[in-house]
């Protein structure tokens, strides 16, 4: 007798989520699906409209993660206008992301994901969340806030603003760093290096507590996508992709990323709004690939800078290699944090990056163009087509939280299939397929992520509609 | 932010017609160039900004409240919200003002002015509702900024000084 659990919903707001858990006859765990229920439509309301608007208009994707979206939508239109633009405008672009990658990776960690890790898993819901870290860990909490502005500051002051600044333009971008705000970016690294630092020693002492998470939460042989740069590091804006196997093999490497459709197919399922992109020469599921934190620290050869590449060392050394398990999502998260925070002093120092020279002015001269960049969750792909005039014919969107979709399903089922022995929803399960989801940080919506307070609804149904279980949590 | 400043916050998705209030108010505001007055001008609250928030004496949050008819700009004093509330990559000015509380030891007096607003269609303009609404919020700004005027005056005043004709902001409840 077939049976199906539902969970509905697992979010909130925007990004409105449910998952089904499909059982055999047996009442054994054979399927998952993480079904996205809204549809957003940006492909679709995008053409027609000028490219110079696009990177405007895209940022607006997301109010979590808009610079990923400005930046990968400013390098399509790059393409286009067939112009390489100015170094300083590239080194500042640079910089706004790895703001963007501390900012957004500071808030996974500390406001939504560690008060699982510190107060535990199955702890009371309503002190799960960031208040009960505070009063848990006054002086971890305070930092993790002051690491996110870090990051948050960084982008409000190249764009002007935090949350969707219009900064990154086809050819450039508009304004320089003043000298104000690169001494106040400078002047908050020594903070925000030994908060990361500190962060990274808690966790890494806190791991042998969470072995069985590490052993449930998403650990299964998968493909691992990133972009490098020309000598095999960790890259964040530019650079090559590669694919990896779960034992480190580069199975496709120095992959054009305008490219992408020779190795990525997208497949439709009817049940969910989210594509499902899979590795293409293995075709539709087997092609399952992971993007995102996990995925850059494995495919790279290394980190580039020195406290990261310590880090990177010791973070393969656990797994002895390549990292499967979607648990550890979270520490590559903080190893990022320390290489985004190397980088950014780095980049300071470059005296190009006060040029004023920031802007390549130019025509359409060519009518197709793919930007590509790492957003904090994943690669991320901008594809446009444009006619003679510049107005957009065509808009193609590679989300990371698609890519990582196959993946969070598999997560969802092996979590369940540890969990469920029988016609009834065991305790502790919700808990867990929560932090499953989480930790790939999916951008479905804020409330994905609402720590402890997720709302959940769970229901156990046979083949013949009868309802076995049901739990909610509202 | 230096402490023993006024920290004046207007949000809203400046794309969606009358979500906009919080922020142009809030440019209005920045506009008065007042000395001890920060002004910022955001798209949505996030968690970061507890920390400029438990640093300054006294916190104007501006944002649009959706109505369906005619309505009031309403001016409510704040307390912080029970510790379960929810914070991920947004808050509410309730949730914030607990953040600072619990994280940084500190909460201003804080006031959040509700603005009435219709439409929240893309690219609409402001509607007379909310343009008139925008007025009166200043007005109750600009009381709830003067220094001759503490907010337990504005709390008693029935109307606020400078309204314009139609809703008129006044304080009216607390909100807990």
């Amino acid at each position: 007798m077939a049976q199906r659990i539902l969970i509905d919903p697992v979010t909130r707001i925007e990004g409105h989520a449910k998952i089904t858990i499909h059982l055999d006859d047996a009442g054994q765990v054979t399927d998952a699906k993480f079904h996205v229920t809204e549809f957003r439509g940006f492909e679709r309301f995008c053409e027609g409209r000028p490219l110079y608007e696009m990177p405007g208009i895209t940022a607006r994707v997301c109010g979590i993660c808009p610079v990923s979206h400005l930046l990968a939508s400013a390098k399509a239109a790059d393409q286009i206008l067939a112009v390489s633009i100015p170094p300083a405008a590239e080194k500042l672009r640079r910089l706004m992301n790895l703001g963007q990658i501390v900012q957004s990776h500071a808030l996974s960690f500390f406001h939504l994901s560690s008060p699982d890790f510190l107060l535990g898993f199955d702890s009371d819901p309503a002190t799960r969340n960031i208040f009960g870290l505070v009063a848990a860990e006054p002086d971890l909490a305070r930092s993790g806030i002051r690491l996110r502005q870090f990051g948050q500051e960084i982008i409000a002051h190249l764009g002007g603003q935090k949350i969707h600044p219009a900064w990154a333009v086809p050819g450039g971008v508009r304004s320089a760093l003043s000298k104000e705000s690169h001494a106040h970016i400078r002047s908050r690294i020594p903070e925000a290096r030994a908060t990361i630092l500190d962060t990274l020693g808690r966790f890494k002492r806190m791991l042998p507590s969470f072995e069985k998470e590490a052993h449930i939460f998403g650990n299964f042989p998968s493909l691992f996508m990133g972009l490098v740069g020309h000598d095999g590091a960790w890259e964040h804006y530019d650079g090559q992709l590669r694919f990896v196997d779960s034992a480190g093999n580069a199975i496709a490497d120095r992959l054009e990323p305008r490219r992408y459709h020779e190795f990525i197919g997208e497949a439709v399922e009817s049940h969910s709004y989210l594509k499902s992109p899979f590795y293409r020469p293995l075709g539709y599921p087997d092609g399952i690939y992971r993007v995102g934190p996990l995925a850059r620290l494995n495919v790279c050869s290394h980190m580039g800078t020195p406290l990261a590449d310590q880090e990177l060392r010791e973070f393969r050394d656990r797994a002895n290699g390549t990292v499967t398990s979607a648990f550890r999502y979270h520490h590559a998260r903080l190893v990022e944090i320390l290489a985004a925070i190397e980088r950014i002093e780095r980049a300071l120092d470059d005296p190009d990056l006060m040029s004023e020279r920031l802007r390549a002015d130019a025509g359409i001269n060519q009518l197709e163009g793919v930007g590509v960049s790492e957003a904090p969750r994943g690669t991320l792909f901008h594809h446009y087509k444009v006619d003679e005039y510049g107005l957009i014919r065509k808009v193609n969107l590679i989300i990371a939280t698609g890519q990582n979709n196959l993946a969070m399903n598999r997560t969802v089922a092996q979590i369940a299939r540890h969990y469920i022995r029988g016609p009834e929803i065991p305790e502790g399960m919700l808990n867990r397929v929560e932090a499953g989801i989480r930790a790939y940080d999916p951008c479905l919506s804020c409330s994905t992520h609402a720590a402890g307070a997720m709302p959940l609804q769970v229901r156990l149904v046979a083949a013949d509609g009868t309802v076995l279980d049901e739990v909610w949590r509202s | 932010m230096r402490a023993g400043t006024i920290l004046v916050i207007g949000y809203g998705n400046d794309l969606r017609g009358d979500d906009a209030a919080g922020q142009r108010a809030a440019a209005q505001i920045d506009a008065w160039t007042l000395p001890g007055v920060e002004v910022r001008a955001l798209h949505q609250l996030t968690p970061e900004l507890a920390e400029p928030l438990s640093a300054a004496d006294r916190a104007i949050f501006l944002d649009a409240h959706p109505v369906s008819n005619g309505a009031d700009v309403r001016v409510h004093r704040l307390h912080p919200a029970n510790p379960t509330t929810r914070l991920a990559h947004t808050c509410d000015p309730q949730g914030l003002l607990a953040l600072a509380r619990a994280a940084f030891g500190r909460r201003p007096e804080v006031w959040w002015i509700t603005i009435p607003a219709t439409d929240f269609a893309f690219g609409a303009p402001l509607s007379p509702l909310t343009e008139r609404g925008i007025a009166d919020a200043l007005a109750a700004v600009r009381l709830l900024l003067a220094p001759s005027r503490p907010a337990a005056d504005v709390a008693r005043a029935p109307r606020p000084e400078c309204t314009t004709t139609g809703a008129a902001a006044r304080p009216n409840r607390e909100a807990s």
